[in-house]
């Protein structure tokens, strides 16, 4: 299904949608553990002021009967906040310090569905 | 009189019998395969296990297939049209095919796919096709193969002796009456899984202590717990039980909240690493919530013997298995459930939940096969454990007890 743009409002945010307009966790997941840090660092930076506009616009639906434009604001949105950590933490990289493969994890249920 | 050792000064209340308790544990021996087949049989067959949740299946005829690695067994776990949960072998009683294939769903009964023998919700044998070339057959002889199930609260657990030598309130001891609904009002809100190249003894082993957060967790937790009244992060209360054992966490009054982490606990209600102020005692809170009615409370970790860690917020709860596939491997799954969300911003509260305990749960696995990579190379057999980590000697306590007991 082709994502939709952005409301007229968040125009300036349209050129992060086709990167970061995820469905779920572990689309996004996955983004994250393929993107580097000064990029997340934009990704980031575009959207921590605008987010208390975007969230203003969607609280009064339902998150889960969104549709079209809405819908593309909304995962932008749930992206920001499912990968603001490494840089809000100050880590060196998009992943934690600490690991084994990041690939071997798997997504179930509510992790694969929003 | 205890023989229990004398206890180093702490801001820790310990709670229980440590009188059998050892700091000194020998890991090696339990990484051999003679060994871990004595646990399967002394301890995987005759425990109480939680294997799902009643959630999973709220209406008559919902099913679950769940797995059980250490027994090789895959079970259907389903509601009868009488409203019961039972847990069934899922296995067809003609042929032993696989009788259901799909993972969940709402059946009337069951068709094996091989030649389409049917069973009821209930396990009975219902359907023979071409039965009179069953010269006599017997029915009653070839229902599902049950397993004991009980349901306590939300929690489906079965048992796989012939005679369990406990009832699941037995089992579950003083906890038992503890929670009275606590996870009623909840929803799922991540589930992960991940097989690792370690003893189950090792993965369960990660989550049962404290002592780790300030050095494992210092770049995905760096404040949460501790601050300067507590700076170890030592438990402020914790508890053995006969077969179990459980710990509180105490929050630091001085959490930083970051900017987005911030911006979703606005927009919902705030979890975990933000602790709502719990005061000593809270009305409504059930007795095995804080059970020690620590002040500033964060949350609770219960290990449910032998392989399950509950881990309680105030409106949180996380469900991990690690079930073991053989001596080597462990199948580790989490499931995360929070307060039923009312819109966007519980949604955006519940992102920001999950993917925080992600990454911590993630850097817990980070240690899990390099122990067991050490251990393998036979040099060191002991591990030693401090106070700190007292629900770990519990938990090989109670392992080596049921071994001695045999099957």
């Amino acid at each position: 299904m082709k994502t939709a743009p952005l409301p007229a409002a968040f125009q300036d945010l349209q050129s992060f949608v086709s990167d970061w307009a995820l469905p779920n966790e572990k689309v996004r997941y996955h983004k994250l553990m393929h993107t580097e840090l000064a990029d997340l660092r934009v990704f980031f930076d575009a959207m921590l002021p605008r987010a208390g506009a975007i969230i203003a616009l969607l609280k009064p639906h339902d998150p889960d009967a969104l549709q079209g434009e809405l819908l593309t604001l909304y995962r932008l949105l749930t992206t920001f906040v499912e990968t603001a950590h490494p840089i809000e933490l100050n880590w060196k990289s998009t992943d934690i310090e600490f690991k084994s493969d990041p690939m071997r994890l798997q997504f179930h249920g509510p992790s694969a569905a929003y | 009189m205890s023989n229990a050792p004398e206890l180093a000064p702490s801001i820790t209340v310990f709670k229980g019998d440590r009188s059998k308790l050892k700091s000194k544990v020998n890991l090696l021996e339990r990484i051999q395969p003679d060994y871990y087949q004595s646990e399967v049989d002394s301890i995987y067959r005759q425990s109480w296990l939680p294997v799902t949740s009643t959630k999973e299946i709220p209406e008559k005829g919902d099913f679950i297939v769940v797995d059980v690695p250490p027994l090789k067994a895959s079970l259907i776990v389903v509601r009868g049209q009488d409203n019961q949960v039972r847990a069934f072998y899922n296995i067809c009683r003609h042929r032993a095919n696989k009788l259901e294939l799909d993972e969940r769903g709402n059946k009337r009964g069951f068709t094996c796919p091989f030649h389409a023998w049917s069973f009821n919700t209930e396990g009975k044998l219902t359907g023979v096709t071409d039965e009179p070339q069953f010269p006599g057959l017997n029915r009653q002889e070839h229902d599902l193969i049950p397993v004991h199930t009980e349901v306590w609260e939300t929690f489906v657990f079965v048992n796989f002796a012939k005679a369990p030598k406990h009832s699941l309130a037995q089992w579950l001891g003083e906890m038992h009456g503890g929670y009275q609904g606590f996870f009623d009002d909840r929803e799922q809100i991540a589930h992960w899984s991940i097989e690792v190249n370690a003893n189950w003894h090792v993965t369960i082993n990660a989550f049962t202590e404290g002592y780790h957060s300030l050095f494992l967790h210092r770049a995905t937790l760096p404040d949460y717990q501790g601050g300067k009244d507590n700076p170890m992060r030592h438990r402020p209360y914790l508890e053995v039980m006969e077969h179990h054992g459980r710990y509180s966490a105490k929050a630091n009054p001085d959490h930083h909240m970051t900017p987005v982490e911030k911006l979703a606990f606005d927009a919902g209600r705030p979890l975990y690493p933000a602790f709502p102020q719990i005061d000593t005692d809270v009305p409504g809170f059930p007795a095995s919530v804080n059970p020690g009615r620590v002040n500033n409370w964060a949350f609770d970790i219960t290990e449910l013997f032998p392989c399950f860690v509950l881990i309680n917020g105030a409106n949180w709860h996380q469900c991990m298995w690690f079930w073991p596939i053989d001596e080597n491997r462990t199948l580790i799954r989490v499931i995360d459930y929070a307060y039923k969300g009312q819109g966007l911003g519980d949604r955006l509260a519940h992102s920001y939940f999950r993917v925080r305990n992600r990454e911590v749960f993630r850097e817990d696995i980070s240690t899990m096969e390099a122990i067991h990579a050490s251990l393998k190379t036979g040099v060191m057999s002991h591990v030693v454990l401090s106070q700190q980590e007292m629900l770990l000697q519990k938990h090989y306590a109670v392992a080596a007890e049921m071994v001695e007991a045999g099957a």
